[in-house]
């Protein structure tokens, strides 16, 4: 494994190779690619999903949990698409395909604990759903949200598997400092930080090029000039990070961005319903913690 | 083969290929067309709606042209359009395309009250799955050639309603796009439907403030009309006693003219008192701070006290009381209840002939008392019998010309009538006088 505290523009040059970063499954582009058809129908889906058995019943156990809560078994991944709709079909797929990378292909036991770093992907994923449903609902923004939050810090895979003792450095780093954030210290021993190898990696992966800026900047949304998603990622991130330690929403308030929390237009006691419902959701999210 | 053959083969399957090649091009245009005639198709739908938007002031025509819309645009077989009152409580149809249909399929597909819950939850469109039981039914498979869709009507957060809907395609080939334009175009039906509400209301609220500003018109010119008679009277009868008294004269004659004079002054000025109490009674019992001093009271002495108050005033009019009991007696306010009598006889005498004959009868049953007074008026057309208790009517005829007096004491007779839990009424036919009734419950708690 190369020294990553080269310059940046080599870095690049590095992820382009590709070599070292997960790939993603075929399928998921092949979703991706349907799921950008405005013609597509729910039968097109199904034939895709049909083809990996395992991916189907991971699906439908997703959209029978207890997240979900409708009201009758869904049996068929036809079913599911028309009931829960195309969207949230994508990132059950997203959700339990990745959870295969993040978490059930990583080895030995690590340092950087896989399943707490996926509880915590999971909890950003349905704080920014929330966040966008009290703010500016819409099905296509909250689910959009949702995949943000699963895939915001896909970049300390990245690390974790292939610059494993620098990782391991800033993780040590950041426990004895408390005052520096993480990605401050990434970019003192690795000269880049996980948002901007995430973005990369959202951009080999093919994903959706609106899903870049959010990433790349969900730790300096002032950056970004996709404000709302990067604010909405920004604040999810945060309140994920302080409800696994409190559920008490002024105590998170005071340690949310104000710029970040007043471009959404959040108040207080929006932010209460977000941390309540958070906590509730986060206890039927139970699949989607070990799918 | 020789060589020609050979490149004439050759020719020939080069000519297949291009031949081929262009088939499919010709495939893959007649595709973009039709994709591209069906979009133009959508667009139109989603522009029509925005024209009306700016243009329909009718909800029916709203419902119309959705249902229009949705026709041409999904292929629609059956539809029901739901909408909330404003209490966000009751629910109806507002509009339907084969409701019958509709709620056969509703059995069919198991649409219940839980699917319905979920999709408000959830605030997006919901295509019913065939459902476990039955799945491998091959008679099931005629139904699910076609799908059942709920859609939940939102305006920003506040639940409008919902729209079911039977689409003639199975659920599994239901477009993207198919679904976004439904959420779409009911969508923004749902921001008109609102906006139309409202403006209907607004339109309303704006008539009823006209109402009640003509009402006040209505008030202030009534007022200051009947206030100025007995003002006129009161002024030009001090104005000749304090002449009178300058010029010292106290002779027998102008003792019998200072005696009219203070008269004049008394009654105007009981007039006076009773307008602004009756103002004052109205004010109080529209807010609902009017109170009611109860007691035991007997109804005949009371209205015999009335009575006497008014003989020397009566010498034109027969007056005739009588009761079945003298002993009746009811819990009541003696003083409102008097107000009441009051009224009601004034009245009768106002309407009564010269010498006519005015009846008043008491009678009661276990729980409550009946007082009727009977004139010999002109008598009450129908269509006015409900009015006359409205504050400020009076009938416009010459005779109130000749009467005068506002229309106070009838409106102030309902206001204490109906605080005493009591109903006021009067029974009458033209040209044959008009009879009075208020009844009264004996006892608080016992209605009339």
């Amino acid at each position: 494994m190369g020294d990553l505290k080269e310059t940046s523009k080599e870095l690049k040059d590095l992820i382009q190779k590709m070599d070292d970063l997960p790939i993603l499954p075929n399928i998921i582009s092949k979703v991706m690619k349907i799921i950008d058809n405005p013609y597509s129908n729910a039968d097109h889906l199904t034939e895709l999903i049909s083809m990996d058995q395992s991916l189907t019943v991971k699906t439908l156990k997703l959209a029978n949990s207890a997240y979900y809560g409708f009201p009758r078994e869904i049996v068929t991944v036809t079913e599911a698409v028309v009931v829960l709709g195309f969207l949230t079909v994508r990132n059950l797929i997203l959700t339990s395909t990745l959870y295969n990378i993040f978490v059930n292909e990583s080895q030995e036991e690590r340092e950087f604990d896989r399943r707490k770093f996926w509880k915590h992907s999971v909890a950003t994923a349905i704080c920014a759903r929330l966040l966008v449903s009290a703010t500016a609902p819409g099905q296509k923004e909250e689910e959009e949200a949702f995949t943000l939050g699963i895939l915001h810090d896909v970049g300390k895979v990245f690390m974790d598997t292939n610059y494993h003792s620098q990782f391991f450095e800033v993780m040590r780093e950041s426990k004895k400092n408390k005052n520096e954030p993480a990605y401050a210290i990434e970019r003192r021993i690795l000269n880049t930080d996980h948002a901007e190898i995430g973005s990369m990696i959202i951009d080999k992966w093919n994903l959706p090029e609106n899903f870049v800026e959010p990433i790349k900047f969900h730790h300096t949304p002032g950056l970004a000039s996709d404000k709302y998603m990067t604010n909405v990622l920004h604040v999810a991130d945060i309140i994920s990070k302080f409800s696994a330690i409190t559920y008490d929403a002024s105590e998170i308030n005071a340690r949310l961005d104000r710029e970040a929390m007043g471009t959404l237009k959040l108040q207080e006691e929006n932010l209460r319903t977000v941390v309540q419902n958070l906590e509730y959701e986060m206890s039927n999210a139970d699949l989607f913690l070990n799918s | 083969m020789d060589n020609k053959e050979e490149e004439l083969l050759k020719r020939i399957n080069s000519m297949e290929s291009s031949l081929k090649e262009k088939m499919e091009y010709c495939r893959m245009l007649e595709e973009i067309n039709s994709g591209l005639r069906k979009y133009l198709n959508e667009m139109t739908g989603v522009y029509r709606l925005l024209e009306a938007m700016n243009t329909v002031k009718s909800l029916e025509k709203i419902y119309d042209l959705l249902v229009d819309i949705l026709g041409s645009t999904i292929e629609l077989d059956a539809c029901a359009i739901f909408l909330y009152d404003e209490n966000g409580r009751d629910c109806r149809a507002v509009k339907e395309v084969d409701p019958e249909k509709l709620v056969k399929y509703k059995q069919i597909f198991n649409v219940d009250r839980a699917m319905y819950e979920w999709v408000f939850k959830k605030k997006h469109i919901a295509i019913v799955p065939k459902g476990t039981e039955g799945r491998d039914d091959p008679g099931l498979a005629f139904f699910q050639s076609k799908s059942f869709a709920i859609v939940p009507l939102f305006v920003n957060e506040k639940k409008v309603g919902y729209v079911d809907i039977l689409i003639n395609k199975p659920a599994n080939t239901i477009t993207q796009q198919e679904l976004s334009l439904l959420t779409i175009l009911l969508n923004q039906t749902t921001v008109v439907i609102e906006n139309l509400r409202m403006y209907e209301q607004e339109k309303e609220t704006v008539n009823k403030l006209r109402q009640i500003d003509e009402m006040k018109s209505d008030i202030m010119i009534t007022t200051s009309h009947e206030l100025r008679t007995p003002l006129t009277i009161l002024k030009g009868s001090s104005k000749i006693i304090q002449i009178k008294m300058k010029e010292d004269m106290w002779n027998d004659d102008d003792k019998k003219l200072y005696a009219e004079l203070i008269h004049n002054v008394n009654t105007q000025a009981e007039i006076l008192e009773e307008i602004t109490n009756t103002l004052l009674a109205a004010t109080k019992f529209e807010n609902g701070t009017l109170t009611l001093n109860k007691k035991v009271v007997n109804i005949k002495q009371m209205i015999e006290s009335v009575i006497k108050k008014y003989t020397y005033k009566t010498k034109n009019v027969n007056l005739k009381f009588t009761y079945t009991d003298p002993n009746i007696t009811a819990y009541v306010d003696d003083e409102e209840m008097k107000k009441v009598v009051r009224n009601i006889l004034s009245n009768a005498f106002k309407y009564s002939e010269e010498n006519g004959d005015v009846y008043i009868d008491l009678s009661a049953d276990a729980k409550t008392f009946v007082v009727s007074v009977k004139d010999s008026g002109p008598g009450i057309p129908a269509e006015e019998k409900e009015k006359i208790f409205d504050k400020f009517y009076r009938m416009d005829r010459a005779l109130t010309r000749r009467t005068g007096g506002m229309g106070f004491g009838l409106y102030l007779s309902k206001i204490i009538t109906v605080q005493h839990g009591g109903t006021i009424w009067v029974e009458s036919q033209v040209g044959r006088g008009a009879t009075f009734y208020f009844r009264i419950p004996k006892e608080e708690g016992f209605g009339g």
